[in-house]
């Protein structure tokens, strides 16, 4: 199960669990393997780390301000209205 | 989320099926963050994202009886709030769903990748360059069909468990993955086309 992966599998089948760090030692000293043979994938595993990363930043604006007193006046009027 | 938060969930929607008003209110507050966040993640913009969460609120008032007291409040919560965002975000626009195939990385025959494109990594390194690119992947991310998007918010940007997805949406652990990983290899190689582009532009000013 040692043969070394080819960039198609490396990056759509293994790159998951790689960049997670949820690989069997063997696996991932298989992946690093290809990796120290090829540069295009070191590029592309560096940017999917860093697509991940620039997503974790991705806030939601701030919450718009008494938002918790809108949703609840609306609850009552709703309920009030009987619709 | 904590066992300890689940069972105050549960004693919270006893007492307001028993029609205590203020054990709702109570969830509300509990949760109008966590919502609001769920519903913007698929409506993308504040208005509609507020309107989503009054909806939302309004949805689990009247459907309390069908909630399976067995099962998790917030799972419950946050799939209808989902579901209400899809519908906001159908009815304001029919965006064409892009084909995630159609942006794959390309290879050769024998499986080698053509190419990375260019690397963009070290954007993360300086604060202002890794908040544009966090914008960026936002506006990128506008583009997934909503199956992958949910994915995606719910993992990298919310960063809830795969268990707590995986429960939401009623996928197994291995489909949840296989979303979150297509959705992510969208991502970049839009964020790498973009930063080719940009490059080109560049070189053609200077």
């Amino acid at each position: 199960m040692n043969t070394s992966p080819t960039c198609r599998q490396a990056i759509l089948d293994l790159l998951l669990d790689y960049a997670e760090g949820r690989m069997a030692p063997e696996e991932k000293k298989v992946f690093d393997e290809h990796l120290a043979r090829c540069p295009e994938c070191v590029v592309f595993v560096r940017t999917y780390m860093a697509t991940e990363g620039a997503l974790r930043r991705v806030r939601p604006e701030a919450l718009p301000s008494s938002l918790v007193d809108r949703v609840l006046a609306y609850i009552r009027a709703k309920q009030s209205g009987g619709s | 989320m904590s066992a300890s938060e689940d069972r105050e969930d549960l004693e919270l929607v006893r007492r307001f099926t028993n029609g205590d008003e203020k054990a709702f209110e109570e969830l509300v507050i509990r949760y109008y963050k966590r919502v609001y966040s769920a519903v913007l993640g698929v409506v993308r913009n504040p208005e509609d994202a507020e309107e989503a969460t009054q909806d939302v609120f309004w949805l689990v008032y009247r459907k309390i009886g069908t909630f399976d007291q067995g099962r998790r409040f917030f799972s419950w919560v946050y799939r209808i709030a989902l579901n209400r965002g899809y519908s906001i975000a159908r009815s304001r626009r029919a965006r064409p769903t892009v084909s995630l195939d159609e942006r794959l990385p390309a290879f050769l025959e024998d499986g080698r990748l053509v190419t990375a494109g260019p690397d963009f990594s070290e954007q993360l390194e300086n604060e202002i360059t890794a908040r544009e690119l966090a914008r960026k992947a936002f506006d990128v991310m506008g583009e997934l069909p909503e199956q992958y998007r949910s994915v995606l918010w719910m993992h990298d940007v919310e960063q809830m468990s795969k268990d707590e997805i995986a429960g939401i949406l009623d996928l197994t652990i291995p489909a949840l993955k296989s979303r979150l990983h297509r959705a992510r290899i969208y991502v970049r190689q839009r964020l790498a086309g973009l930063m080719e582009a940009r490059l080109a532009a560049g070189s053609i000013e200077s």
